[in-house]
């Protein structure tokens, strides 16, 4: 415990006294000085006012500030602890679900790439062409060397070509 | 807390019912195509002007017409029309086609990866030709020949089912 002179001035003492945090006898010191010193007095209402207006700003800040996230992250912490807790048979329950989940993602994907992925290199033409029969002068069927599309040329007889440039 | 808990008891409910519904899905696609009836059957047809005068692909064609530039000697590939047919087993459908022509397409069969189609084109009230083809799914047939314009038309015919 320090005593205080009565005619010393210390910005140190007065903030402490202020807190609250000063023994009878500092206290009773820095009242007697207070009450002689006129720098002092200002000074310490400076702090009381510098104090309370902090402690506003704070205030406001804090109104300002929503809550309800953290609320939820300090729940799901909780929630994530209380699995552990648990041990290994609560990691498997919550796992009942994503497993079959999973196996049947993998069925999907490979029943559908080879449903419909198209084959890069068709091993077959793309149409058979079982019968054809018309009035034509000539018909070609051939197929494209690398993708094997079917190709059916022909040439009209040429009474119907006429008969379309007449038209 | 309350909402919580209500959002949790939800989630069990669907995730459940979500995965029968996947396993489903899963075991629909696992089927063979063969074994799966096919009723229905998408055919489109694309009528394409060929010809020696100017120069250019249609941009829709690009993929189709690669192949056909290095067989034909044409410098102009333009899409006419397109038209799309949606028919079932045994239903004709008839397409639209330059110079009074009518294709009438008819799916008789669809097995496995082919569909038996028949096409029969006319010209005004005369048939020009019959045909029966296994068109592939997903393949196309082209059928060509008839002068048009300054050119020769191309139909594409293509099956998907």
């Amino acid at each position: 415990m320090t005593h205080v002179q009565s005619n010393s001035c210390d910005d140190a003492l007065l903030i402490r006294y202020l807190d609250g945090d000063l023994g009878p006898d500092e206290k009773k010191g820095i009242e007697d000085h207070l009450q002689r010193c006129e720098t002092c007095r200002r000074q310490l209402a400076f702090f009381s006012d510098f104090s309370q207006d902090f402690r506003n700003h704070v205030q406001r800040e804090t109104d300002r500030v929503d809550f309800t996230p953290l609320e939820k992250e300090v729940i799901n912490k909780a929630l994530r602890q209380r699995y552990y807790k648990r041990g290994p048979s609560s990691l498997f329950a919550s796992l009942k679900f994503a497993v079959p989940a999973a196996a049947v993602a993998c069925l999907l994907l490979f029943f559908s790439y080879t449903r419909f992925a198209v084959d890069p290199v068709p091993t077959a033409p793309s149409a058979i062409i079982n019968s054809f029969t018309g009035s034509m002068s000539s018909v070609m069927i051939f197929e494209t060397p690398e993708t094997r599309q079917t190709i059916l040329w022909y040439n009209e007889e040429p009474d119907a070509e006429s008969e379309h440039h007449a038209s | 807390m309350k909402n919580r808990m209500r959002k949790v008891s939800t989630m069990q409910v669907r995730l459940p019912v979500l995965l029968f519904l996947l396993m489903l899905a899963g075991l629909w696609m696992s089927i063979p195509t063969a074994v799966q009836a096919k009723e229905r059957c998408r055919i489109s047809v694309d009528t394409i002007l060929a010809s020696r005068q100017g120069s250019g692909v249609d941009s829709r064609l690009k993929q189709d017409v690669s192949e056909l530039q290095n067989m034909f000697n044409y410098t102009s590939y333009q899409l006419l029309s397109s038209k799309t047919l949606n028919l079932k087993k045994g239903e004709s459908g008839t397409v639209s086609l330059p110079g009074n022509r009518r294709l009438k397409i008819t799916p008789h069969n669809i097995r496995e990866n082919r569909a038996d189609i028949a096409l029969q084109m006319m010209k005004k009230k005369r048939t020009v030709f019959q045909s029966q083809v296994q068109l592939l799914n997903r393949g196309s047939l082209f059928v060509g020949g008839p002068k048009y314009e300054n050119g020769n038309l191309i139909f594409k015919i293509s099956g998907s089912y």
